[in-house]
C-alpha cells in the first residue's frame, strides 16, 4: 500500500524528469510535432505537480493503489527509454504516458 | 473567593450569635484581604521563574519564530513569481528549436494563457504559505510580549499577543490536522493568561509579575509544541520540502534558460565557482563558446541541487529549533537554567540558507 508521501513523491519526479531532460530531448527531436509533444509534456508534468502539493497540503486523500503503481511503473519506463537512446517519437509516446498515469494518480486522490 | 467565604462562615459555634453578626460585617473587606494574602502566599511558593532567563528565552523565540516566517513568507512570494518565470523559461525554451521554427515557437508561447487550473493550485499554495508565515509572526509578537513582561508591566501586551498567536495557531493546525484525522496533539488550544491576570490583582507587584511570566511560558509551550505537531504531520512535510527545493529548482531553471539564449553570458555565470576556485582571476571575454556556455549550465544545475538540499534542511532546522524551545520552557518552569543556543543556531542557520538563497533573488537574481 502507498503512502501520500510516496505518491507526492511520484509526481515529484515526473515532473523534474521533464524539465531537467527537456534539452537533450529538445536535441534529439526530429519534427515540429515531436517537439510540440515534449514541451506539452513540461507543461502538463508541472500542472500534475502543482496540484499535487496543493492537494497534499489540504487534504491526505485515500489510497489509489492501481493509479500509484501504474505512475511509478511508467517512470521506470522513461528512465530505461532515455538510457536506450531510443527514438524520439517512442520516448514522447512513453513520456505522455508518464504524466498521463500521473494526473490519473492526482484525480483519484481527490475523489 | 468562594473557599474564602466558606471559612468564615464555617465557625458555627452556639452562642457566639452577636459575635459573628459584627464579623459579618466585617466579611467582605476582610475576605478580599484573606484571598489576596493566600493568593500571594501561593505564588510566593509556586512561581520560581527567574526574569532573566525568561528575558532570554523570549529573545531565543522571536528568532526561531522569525526564522520561520522569512521562510515560509518568501516561499508564498516566490510561489507568486511563478508564473512570470514558466512565461520566460517556455518562451526561452524556444532556442532549442530549429532556426526557422523558432518564430512560430515563440509566437505559440505569446498567445498561450495560463492554465487555470495552475494558476488555482499556485494560489492555493501561496495562501497556505502565508497562513504559515502569519502563524510564526503572531508567536514572535508573543515572545517579543513574553521579554516584555520580564522587563516591565506588560500583562495587556502579553495576553492580546497570546491571543493573537493562538489564533493563528488554530488557524494553521486546523488546516493540517485535516492531513492527520485524530491526532489530539493538533487539537485547538486556548490561552489561560487572561484568568489569571483578572485573579492575580493585589498581590506584591514583582510576585505577580513572576508568576505572569509562569503562566505566559505555560501558554507559549502549549503553542510550540502545537507547532511541532504540525509540522511534523508526514504528508505535510513531505509537501512543503518538495515545495521549498521545487521553488529553488525553478529559479535555476530561468537562470540556465538565459544563459543559454546569451542574456547572461556564461562568464558571469561561472563566477561563484571562479571566486572559490581561483579568486581575483580575470576570465578571458573571447571563452564565450557553447562549451564554455555548457559548463555555466552544468555549474548552475550542480548549484541548485546544492541549494535545494540546503533549503530542504531549514524545515528540519525549524523543527530542531522548536523542540528546543520547547525543552527551555519546561526548564524555565522547573527554575532550572535556561541554555537558548540550539534555538538562536538553528535559527541562525535558517536565516543564513534563506538569505543565501532565497533573497538574492529579490536582488534581481545575482547568483
Amino acid at each position: 500500500m502507498s503512502s501520500a508521501v510516496e505518491r507526492l513523491a511520484v509526481v515529484d519526479h515526473n515532473y523534474r524528469q521533464a524539465k531537467n531532460n527537456e534539452a537533450a530531448d529538445l536535441s534529439r527531436a526530429q519534427t515540429e510535432a515531436a517537439v510540440a509533444g515534449i514541451m506539452a509534456n513540461i507543461a502538463n508534468a508541472r500542472l500534475a505537480y502543482y496540484e499535487a502539493v496543493a492537494l497534499a497540503l489540504t487534504a491526505g486523500g485515500p489510497g489509489v493503489e492501481a493509479a500509484f503503481t501504474a505512475a511509478r511503473d511508467a517512470q521506470a519506463t522513461i528512465k530505461a527509454s532515455r538510457e536506450a537512446l531510443e527514438l524520439v517519437p517512442t520516448l514522447l509516446g512513453k513520456l505522455k504516458s508518464g504524466t498521463a498515469a500521473v494526473q490519473e494518480l492526482i484525480a483519484a486522490a481527490k475523489a | 473567593m468562594v473557599t474564602t467565604e466558606m471559612s468564615w462562615r464555617g465557625g458555627g459555634v452556639p452562642g457566639l450569635g452577636r459575635a459573628k453578626a459584627n464579623l459579618e460585617s466585617v466579611r467582605l473587606p476582610m475576605s478580599r484581604y484573606a484571598c489576596a494574602t493566600l493568593v500571594a502566599v501561593l505564588l510566593s511558593a509556586c512561581s520560581g521563574i527567574d526574569r532573566d532567563s525568561a528575558k532570554a528565552l523570549g529573545g531565543a523565540g522571536q528568532k526561531a519564530t522569525q526564522a520561520m516566517a522569512d521562510q515560509t513568507a518568501l516561499a508564498a512570494r516566490t510561489t507568486g513569481s511563478l508564473s512570470e518565470w514558466w512565461a520566460v523559461r517556455d518562451t526561452l525554451s524556444c532556442i532549442h528549436r530549429q532556426v526557422d521554427s523558432r518564430p512560430g515557437c515563440i509566437a505559440d508561447k505569446a498567445a498561450t494563457d495560463p492554465d487555470a487550473r495552475l494558476t488555482a493550485a499556485q494560489k492555493q499554495i501561496g495562501e497556505i504559505m502565508r497562513k504559515r508565515s502569519d502563524a510564526a509572526v503572531a508567536l514572535r509578537n508573543a515572545y517579543q510580549a513574553f521579554a516584555n513582561l520580564a522587563t516591565y508591566d506588560a500583562g495587556a501586551e502579553t495576553e492580546a499577543a497570546l491571543q493573537g498567536a493562538f489564533g493563528a495557531v488554530n488557524e494553521l493546525t486546523a488546516a493540517v490536522a485535516v492531513l492527520a484525522p485524530g491526532l489530539t496533539a493538533l487539537a485547538p488550544i486556548s490561552s489561560t493568561f487572561t484568568t489569571v491576570v483578572s485573579s492575580a490583582g493585589g498581590i506584591v507587584a514583582s510576585e505577580r509579575q513572576r508568576h505572569l511570566l509562569l503562566v505566559a511560558s505555560r501558554d507559549l509551550h502549549r503553542a510550540i509544541n502545537t507547532m511541532i505537531a504540525a509540522l511534523t504531520v508526514e504528508l505535510d512535510q513531505a509537501a512543503v520540502t518538495s515545495l521549498l527545493g521545487m521553488l529553488v529548482s525553478e529559479r535555476m531553471d530561468v537562470y540556465a534558460g538565459l544563459v543559454h539564449s546569451g542574456v547572461i553570458t556564461p562568464v558571469e555565470a561561472l563566477t561563484p565557482l571562479l571566486t572559490e576556485i581561483a579568486p581575483g582571476a580575470k576570465p578571458s571575454a573571447q571563452a564565450n563558446s557553447d562549451v564554455v556556455r555548457a559548463t555555466a549550465v552544468a555549474s548552475i544545475k550542480q548549484r541548485a541541487r546544492q541549494e535545494e538540499a540546503a533549503v530542504k534542511s531549514t524545515y528540519e532546522a525549524t523543527l530542531a529549533a522548536f523542540r528546543a524551545l520547547s525543552a527551555e520552557h519546561r526548564r524555565l518552569e522547573n527554575d532550572k537554567s535556561v541554555d537558548v543556543s540550539v534555538i538562536l543556531a538553528q535559527s541562525q542557520r535558517i536565516e543564513a540558507i534563506a538569505k543565501a538563497v532565497f533573497k538574492k533573488q529579490e536582488k534581481g537574481g545575482s547568483q
